[in-house]
């Protein structure tokens, strides 16, 4: 029988054939220095491989990266928008979501049930003047590319308003979506345009119809 | 065991392997963003390295995004104290490669109506075997460092798919010259990490 030892560079190089190969990898199992021999050769392969080293067509990324997505994700992407939870129309909100659902279009349940989905707290500012809601933070998911403002127990603006969700960055803030929260105080609204992580969500009270910059004071802010 | 391992100096070796290996274990937890960088990492390696063994870029685009959906389904099979992150993917890549190279080659058989015995031996007709013979030339070209013996050796045994013995018998040496070769060849490669880059 051969050497085991001076298998590792054959081993490296996938030239055994089955049977010597797993009788290889026992071998491993119990020598450190083949271990270590076959780290060394695996590098040397690494460095021949960065000889050929080529760049495939720049679709490709973009293939690779959807086969690993869930389907619906993929495709629903431009159809994302932004829902308006607004009490007076609560049960037709329920009814067009519910048929979103079943056409496979949820943009709000894509970013939070998403694997990289990060919560952050929405902290209320000294210009909040409502009893703290229970929950307010913004879930934000980078695959995705969207993030969704997540409110419970948010005390409702004056009948003439509505909340207004503001993307800031550099000073700048950029509509973003507006929303009010339904009787018991909740809101679950898919922010508009393109957040990004390190922006800062702002929530004003704006006069109804929303405001193109804003009029009122930051209420609740986060860095996504 | 493991201390022997980490105890031994790795002189050559840039933390890029490193960061790698992290992006892996990342990925074992699913992380897709952290994929999409491994990605941008790795794609040129693993897209060379199949279209240098299948000689079709459209097949070695296909065997790279099969590679891919690979990394990302068993990213969680994949034991470190093994092979390094990029070791790992190129093992897979190649295993890949090859079987989609014996694939191909079966199918043409089977179309074959001269049958079988010819299209062993695509080398056969005067004009593919020049053009054969250019592409080895190409492929031992490339691989600059290495002796002309070494690159032969890799490249039957690597790129083709060849036994260390199948490789031996080939060349009519023996076996020990050829796992010798093999050795010396990737040690100067290694000697060689992160220089063509």
């Amino acid at each position: 029988m051969t050497e085991p030892h001076d298998l590792a560079a054959p081993y490296v190089l996938g030239a055994l054939d089955e049977a010597e190969s797993a009788r290889f990898e026992a071998h491993l199992d119990v020598c450190p220095a083949c271990r270590q021999e076959v780290a060394d050769l695996q590098d040397g392969l690494v460095s021949l491989a960065t000889r050929h080293a080529e760049h495939p067509s720049g679709q490709m990324r973009q293939v690779v990266m959807s086969s690993i997505e869930p389907a619906q994700v993929v495709e629903l992407r431009p159809r994302r928008r932004l829902l308006i939870w607004i009490p007076a129309v609560a049960a037709v909100a329920i009814v067009i979501l519910g048929l979103a659902v079943f056409l496979g279009g949820d943009p709000v349940g894509d970013v939070l049930g998403a694997d990289d989905a990060v919560a952050t707290e929405l902290a209320a500012t000294d210009s909040f003047t409502g009893d703290a809601p229970t929950v307010a933070r913004i879930v934000y998911s980078e695959s995705q590319g969207a993030a969704v403002v997540e409110f419970e127990g948010l005390t409702p603006v004056a009948s003439d308003q509505v909340y207004q969700l503001w993307l800031i960055d550099d000073g700048v803030a950029v509509p973003a979506g507006l929303f009010n929260p339904d009787d018991r105080g909740s809101a679950l609204v898919l922010i508009s345009g393109e957040p990004n992580s390190g922006e800062v969500v702002g929530v004003t009270a704006e006069p109804s119809g929303g405001s193109t910059a804003p009029t009122g004071d930051v209420l609740f802010a986060a860095e996504i | 065991m493991g201390r022997v391992k980490e105890l031994s100096p790795i002189p050559a070796v840039p933390p890029e392997k490193l960061k790698l290996n992290e992006m892996l274990r990342g990925i074992a937890g699913g992380d897709r963003s952290i994929f999409g960088s491994f990605y941008d990492e790795m794609a040129p390696l693993v897209f060379g390295l199949a279209k240098r063994i299948l000689r079709a870029p459209a097949l070695a685009e296909e065997v790279t995004q099969e590679v891919f959906l690979e990394i990302w389904q068993k990213a969680g099979d994949w034991a470190p104290e093994r092979s390094s992150a990029p070791a790992w993917v190129l093992m897979i890549a190649r295993r890949r490669a090859i079987d989609r190279v014996r694939s191909e080659q079966a199918s043409r058989d089977r179309q074959e109506t001269v049958g079988p015995a010819m299209s062993y031996h695509p080398g056969s007709e005067p004009h593919e075997a020049a053009e054969l013979e250019a592409e080895r030339a190409a492929v031992r070209s490339a691989i600059s460092g290495l002796s002309d013996n070494q690159q032969v050796v890799i490249d039957l045994a690597y790129y083709q798919g060849k036994t260390y013995q199948e490789v031996a018998e080939m060349l009519d040496i023996p076996v020990g010259t050829v796992k010798t070769r093999m050795r010396d060849a990737l040690i100067r490669m290694r000697a060689h990490y992160g220089v063509s880059q």
